[in-house]
């Protein structure tokens, strides 16, 4: 139980960061998976094989779309964008994560 | 949220439409990713193999990425459902037996009701092929004693003028006439019409136009208008035949016009539509300016859009009662009814083809019912296949969904092939019944019927499927695992019982059915029709009206043909009438001397015939008092006339039957002279073995007034009792018309033997339907009653076996397993005996001197059905007495 809440988390984690980052330009998985790693280094390890599930889930649920598209150096790739929905859900979610931060935060400043 | 709905459907529907096409691209993308990763460890200095092993690894699980992706895309639904459909398929293969007699029972069962439906679709469901149908109105005048009357022309034109919820109104009238010029001479029936009349059904022109004012009136031009077929037949459709002269009854006519193919109105008649023409040509004749004279006009409306059935009666009912104060003589109690042009059509078949196709439905439910008790003993054998899936952590909606595929696979077997069975069987059942339904001819197998044979077929795969996948839910695994596998589900035998319960109750109301339809026709062939119908050809005569105007001439001509055929040496004997039995016979109005008169509305009616002397000798009609006529009665004798029996009873109650002979009758509306009633004859049933019997009068057909010697005269029936097989006659009968008048055509040739079959066909149709039906339902009782039974004995051999060890006799067995086969089946039949006194009621229109609730019916069918039963029980009871005690607890 205690191990699937955490999984929960960390995927729900994983999605908001995909998401934030696709708010600024359209990406390919390579690269959301680069990017991913610059900015959270070594502290969130993020494989392809979670990547890409969470990538065609956020789709399934119509947050972001995809589409086959040739990169610069004519590679064939598939292209994530963010949709409206997917905005919208990022600013829910970040809100969320703000205040769950900021209590998570607080507390252990207290302790 | 809408749109993201939208994206969620889109993405599920390409991984429906394009499974193998998203698989690609799922693979294409992990790929492509895994590809680069090996091309950046390459540049970095890596060897390509290591590079390889080191991308993989740093990917973390590939396959499992890909599975994970495809569970959030629904694949894994549809890749169970493949994986379900092709374990169904296995378990067929594996158990093709009783596979087998599922999909057959539900294919014939599903076809059954597909033909059954598809008829009942082209006769009830189809639009009439004309624009808005459904405010198209048949007008009839209605008196005390005429329901549903034709109407006269001066009565319509007030209607016409007065009504305010009509777009139009129009009278048609039935024609028969001549078509001459080229080959034989064909007769040919067809209207003289209003001119509103196109208009008002919504029918437009092939070719060419409707009548004009110019030729709509008396002494107008003759003008007619061809129907497609006619078109067709006589011209290959040939566009350019608009103002052509063709001959018609002896009178020279041009057409003006053509009416398209589908062209679709027999309303109040069944006479072909092939020739139209002006009716306002007669308007100056007598017949068409009295208000108490009724030519035969069948009239038909149009309702304004959004007036109702209700209000257009009610507008009529206004016109005809100021009708009533206006020309009381005439007009007084007429009132008028209305009803929808389909109604007029269909309206008499309406409940038998609700009887019909709640027979088939009886069967598929009775058909659903014994293949859901197959299913339950297959799942009972399965119990332990499944509570050793549960325990190796199945889940049961899994299960559950597993089970219904298989079983919705059967249905949809047996559904496809039920779509063949009754596509073949609608042909068969089309063609048998063309003669005796209308609008036959549109049977096809449309949307509607295959909307109907998928609903059905979906039904009885979730009839018989969630029983037994409810059943597999209920199974407790531990028990089911350490009984290995014998352990029966105890809600299954109650189930099952009921499953029988609810076949034998079905099918004893079906079966009731049947017998009381079976028992109205074995009384209806035996009614006496009051004549002999055997050895006796009957044709129709029809005179041109433009040669044969005088009267002495037509009564000439017609001797003429009729010493002719007598002088066949194979003919006994031979006569005329205006109307043979199921030819044509016409109510006419008549007085009594001595009688007051009453007024025209309220005046008795009696069908009435003119005859030449040979017409009782040659039909046998028997002669109950007095005598029939002669060849003294001739024109110049005293005027005679012969009455019926039933004339006498209504008439002459208290003198029936001797001294009514010498009182005088006459026809006013005919040749209005007195007559003395010489004769009282049998009464003939003339049209139908099961019709209402009227009161009949017969008068010498040489005794009539010159003028209606013409009229009546241009249309006879012949009636020619032969010494040999009647249907032999035909060609030299016909020689004989032909040498007294080669432009006399002849039609309806056929014996009376065969016009007597065709009456009652629809009843021997509705009979072997319902009777084929219940034969069906009575083989799938049998069916159940054996398998519940076998199954019980089976699933208590131990049990058996123990009691016979014990001491029981093997008779005792027997009674014991017959007992409980006779239960179920009593239990059955108490509630099918309520059903049947249920639905008994809507087959009331269909029976023939039985009533619905025909208590010996329900008695010898309750027995039959109950001894289905026995019989059905027998097998297994027999096999339950062999049981051996030793082998049976040994095995224990």
């Amino acid at each position: 139980m205690g191990k699937n809440k955490t999984a929960e988390l960390l995927q729900g984690a994983l999605e908001l960061l995909v998401l934030r980052l696709l708010q600024s330009q359209p990406l390919n998985g390579w690269d959301i998976m680069r990017r991913l790693q610059l900015i959270s280094g070594e502290v969130l390890t993020v494989t392809a094989g979670s990547l890409y599930p969470a990538l065609h889930r956020l789709e399934a649920r119509g947050l972001v779309s995809a589409a086959w598209q040739l990169s610069e150096n004519n590679r064939r790739a598939r292209v994530y964008r963010i949709t409206a929905a997917g905005r919208r859900q990022l600013e829910t979610e970040r809100e969320v994560w703000a205040r769950f931060s900021g209590a998570v935060n607080a507390l252990l400043r207290k302790a | 949220m809408m749109a993201r709905l939208l994206d969620r459907l889109r993405v599920g529907a390409r991984a429906l439409i394009r499974p193998g096409r998203v698989e690609q691209d799922l693979h294409d993308e992990l790929r492509g990713h895994l590809e680069r990763h090996i091309e950046e460890l390459i540049a970095d200095g890596l060897p390509a193999d290591v590079a390889r092993v080191e991308a993989l690894r740093m990917f973390g699980g590939l396959a499992q990425a890909e599975e994970a992706c495809r569970d959030v895309r629904g694949f894994r639904g549809l890749a169970e459902l493949r994986q379900d459909v092709r374990y169904g398929l296995r378990m067929m293969r594996r158990t093709p037996g009783p596979a087998a007699v599922i999909v057959l029972t539900l294919a014939l069962a599903v076809g059954a009701n597909t033909a059954l439906f598809s008829l009942f679709d082209a006769v009830l469901l189809k639009a009439l092929p004309l624009p808005n149908p459904d405010r198209l109105v048949v007008i009839t005048e209605e008196t005390p004693t005429v329901r549903g009357g034709p109407v006269s022309y001066p009565d319509f034109l007030d209607w016409r003028a007065r009504q305010t919820t009509f777009e139009d109104l129009a009278v048609s009238m039935v024609i028969g006439g001549v078509l001459t010029g080229g080959g034989e001479p064909e007769r040919v029936f067809g209207r003289a019409v209003s001119r509103g009349f196109f208009a008002t059904l919504g029918s437009g022109f092939e070719i060419g136009r409707t009548f004009s004012a110019a030729e709509d009136r008396p002494g107008g031009d003759r003008a007619v208008i061809l129907n497609h077929a006619l078109w067709q037949r006589h011209y290959h459709g040939d566009r350019g035949v608009l103002g052509r002269p063709v001959n018609y009854s002896g009178e020279p006519y041009t057409i003006v016009g053509v009416l398209p193919a589908g062209f679709d109105y027999y309303g109040g008649s069944n006479a072909n539509n092939d020739i139209f023409v002006a009716l306002g040509r007669q308007a100056d004749r007598p017949y068409m300016q009295k208000r108490d004279s009724h030519p035969g006009l069948s009239a038909v409306g149009r309702m304004k859009p959004g007036v109702t059935l209700a209000q257009a009666t009610a507008d009529l009912t206004r016109v005809a009662s100021s009708l009533a104060a206006e020309y009381p003589s005439t007009n007084a109690r007429v009132g008028v009814a209305l009803r929808s042009l389909l109604d007029d059509y269909v309206g008499d078949v309406r409940q038998t083809m609700w009887v019909l196709l709640a027979s088939a439905l009886f069967v598929l439910t009775i058909a659903c019912a014994n293949v859901a008790n197959l299913l339950l003993a297959r799942s009972g054998a399965r119990t332990r296949e499944v509570a050793m899936r549960l325990a190796l952590g199945a889940g049961r909606w899994r299960i559950l969904r597993q089970l219904l595929t298989e079983n919705l696979l059967l249905a949809l077997a047996g559904g496809a092939l039920g779509i063949l069975v009754g596509w073949w069987g609608s042909r068969a059942l089309a063609s048998v019944a063309s003669r005796t339904l209308p609008r036959i001819d549109g049977v096809a197998l449309d949307w509607r019927v295959v909307g109907f044979t998928l609903g059905t077929t979906g039904f009885a795969g979730l009839c018989f499927g969630l029983l037994p996948a409810w059943q597999a839910m209920r199974i407790d695994v531990q028990p089911a695992l350490k009984e290995g596998g014998r352990s029966i589900v105890p809600a299954s035998h109650r189930l099952r019982d009921a499953l029988v319960v609810a076949e034998i109750a079905l099918s004893l109301a079906l079966v009731v059915g049947a017998t009381l339809l079976l028992r109205s026709f074995t009384r209806l062939v035996h009614v006496d029709p009051g004549y002999d119908s055997r050895d006796v050809l009957t044709l129709r005569l029809r005179l041109p009206d433009a040669q044969y105007q005088d009267g002495a001439r037509v009564a000439m001509t017609l001797h003429d043909v009729l010493a002719r055929i007598e002088s066949l040496p194979e003919v006994d004997r031979a006569c005329l009438a205006t109307g043979v039995p199921f030819g044509r016979m016409f109510p006419d109005q008549f007085e009594i001397d001595g009688r007051p008169v009453l007024a025209s509305q309220q005046a008795p009616l009696a069908w009435t015939q003119w005859v030449t002397p040979g017409y009782f000798d040659t039909l046998r009609i028997g002669l109950i008092a007095g005598r029939t006529f002669t060849d003294a009665d001739s024109e110049r004798a005293a005027l005679v006339a012969v009455i019926d029996e039933e004339f006498a009873r209504a008439q002459f109650p208290g003198n029936y039957p001797v001294s009514l002979i010498g009182r005088r009758i006459r026809f006013p509306q005919t040749d209005d002279r007195w007559r003395t009633i010489v004769g009282v004859v049998g009464h003939v049933r003339h049209n139908a073995l099961d019709e209402p019997a009227h009161v009949q009068a017969y008068g010498p057909y040489d005794q009539l007034a010159p003028a209606w010697k013409a009229e009546i005269g241009r249309a006879m029936d012949v009636a020619v009792r032969s010494r040999v097989d009647p249907s032999a006659l035909r060609s030299s009968i016909k020689a004989q018309v032909r040498a007294a008048d080669p432009d006399v055509p002849l039609s309806h040739v056929r014996t009376l033997t065969e016009a007597t079959s065709l009456s009652t066909a629809a009843r021997v149709l509705n009979l072997s339907l319902v009777g084929g039906f219940s034969l069906a339902a009575l083989l799938l009782c049998l069916v159940g009653i054996y398998g519940v039974m076998s199954y019980a004995v089976a699933s208590r051999t131990p049990e058996i076996g123990l009691r016979l060890a014990l001491g029981a006799t093997p008779g005792g067995v027997l009674t014991l397993v017959m007992t409980r086969g006779i239960r179920l089946a009593v239990t059955g039949a108490v509630i099918g005996v309520v059903l049947g006194a249920i639905v008994g009621r809507f087959l009331d229109a269909m029976l023939y001197s039985v009533t619905a609730r025909d208590p010996l019916t329900f008695m010898v069918v309750t027995v039959l059905l109950i001894a289905v039963a026995a019989a059905g029980s027998y097998v297994p009871a027999r096999r339950a007495m062999r049981i051996d005690p030793l082998v049976t607890l040994r095995h224990e």
